[in-house]
């Protein structure tokens, strides 16, 4: 057989393609091979397209007649290229089959949907909580060592109780276990040294809090021993979520702290 | 002692499109593959695939109303259409008839056939 190079390279692919089919190219392959040795004598002579149409059209119809007659189990067996290839193709048909069969059902083909959908976001969300909560560690150096200390009455287990500033210091003194204690609870203030009047989430913290967490503060500089005092200067250490998103002004800031300092005070 | 029923045309009736196509490319001349699909090409303007061809060739075979005429030029075999072959294309004929007489009653089917678009380049 003489020809081209895409000739050549057809012909090669259309052996290839033979065994898609092996009950019907079993008897027949010499022929088959002969017959489209015609046709891609023909293709080869009106171009590298034609050529190209002509390997479409022999893979579809390979593809038909695998339908059609599929290997047998005892071909499979004994040829794992084949039996993967019968594979591939009957998914690829059963995929076909099943996206027609929801194409006819489109209410029960949306529900499905629905439902995976939301399958899938509340197995997110629970992952990205459990993963947030449980298995990251904590943002700051030595996260394993950080322990978590509650007062609890006797008489109401299980419930906690606020310890007073006055105790954590008892309990700091007196500990041999940790290396320092702190805490600190919630709280609201307002700045109102602005246009608009902001609320802002606070911190009211003992003494040691940002030695129990390292912590460093990235500008300036957290509370020095005589502001951790209870009769020492008041100071204020601003979260980098507030400072950023509104840093128009460090002079603002530093005006806000010091009016929230004063209104403790008051 | 079973006696073996007649077999009638119409027990293999209907044929599909590619089985009566390829018993009327027979029925004018023995071919072999490719002249088969050359055949039908040019009256249809359809090219067959290989896999289509042999797959309805075999079947033909097996319900023996096609069979090899032995001659060998090569790799490619000859297939002619035999006594059977022929009287079930001509049942399938009539049946397609009697089908398109129907459809005419109904007012159907009277613009004329598109003619098979030319192959190759001008």
């Amino acid at each position: 057989v003489n020809g081209t190079w895409r000739g050549t390279l057809a012909r090669l692919i259309y052996r290839a393609l033979l065994p898609l089919a092996p009950r019907v190219t079993r008897p027949y392959r010499e022929d088959m091979i002969a017959t489209f040795d015609g046709l891609s004598r023909a293709a080869d002579r009106e171009g590298l397209g034609a050529t190209l149409r002509l390997l479409m059209r022999e893979t579809a119809s390979m593809v038909k007649a695998h339908r059609r007659a599929p290997a047998s189990p005892f071909l499979q067996e004994r040829t794992p290229f084949l039996a993967s290839m019968g594979g591939w193709l009957t998914s690829w048909e059963q995929f076909g089959s099943v996206w027609r069969s929801l194409g006819r059902r489109p209410v029960f083909t949306l529900t499905v949907t629905i439902a995976l959908a939301l399958g899938a976001a509340v197995t997110t969300t629970l992952f990205s909580i459990v993963e947030t909560v449980l298995l990251s560690p904590l943002p700051y150096p030595d996260a394993d060592r950080l322990v978590g200390v509650l007062e609890s009455n006797p008489t109401a287990p299980g419930q906690g109780t606020l310890a007073a500033p006055g105790r954590i210091e008892d309990w700091n003194r007196l500990n041999q276990t940790f290396v320092a204690i702190s805490a600190s609870c919630g709280d609201s203030v307002s700045d109102t040294s602005g246009d608009e009047p902001e609320r802002l989430m606070a911190r009211r913290v003992t003494a040691r809090f940002f030695n129990v967490f390292a912590a460093a503060a990235q500008a300036g500089r957290v509370f020095t021993p005589e502001e951790e005092l209870e009769t020492g200067p008041k100071a204020v250490v601003i979260s980098d979520a507030y400072w950023v998103p509104t840093s128009c002004s460090s002079r603002r800031y530093l005006a806000s702290a010091l009016w929230i300092l004063r209104s403790r005070r008051s | 002692m079973t006696q073996r029923q007649a077999i009638e045309p119409a027990d293999f009736l209907p044929l599909s499109p590619q089985q009566f196509h390829i018993l009327l490319s027979l029925a004018r001349q023995d071919r072999h593959g490719y002249g088969v699909i050359q055949d039908i090409a040019a009256r249809t303007g359809e090219t067959m695939g290989t896999g289509t061809l042999y797959t309805a060739l075999a079947r033909l075979a097996a319900l023996e109303l096609i069979d090899e005429t032995g001659e060998d030029d090569g790799r490619r075999r000859h297939y002619r259409v035999t006594r059977l072959g022929r009287a079930v294309l001509d049942a399938e004929a009539v049946r397609l008839q009697a089908l398109v007489r129907f459809a005419r009653q109904e007012g159907l089917g009277r613009r004329p056939a598109r003619p098979a678009p030319a192959k190759g380049r001008p």
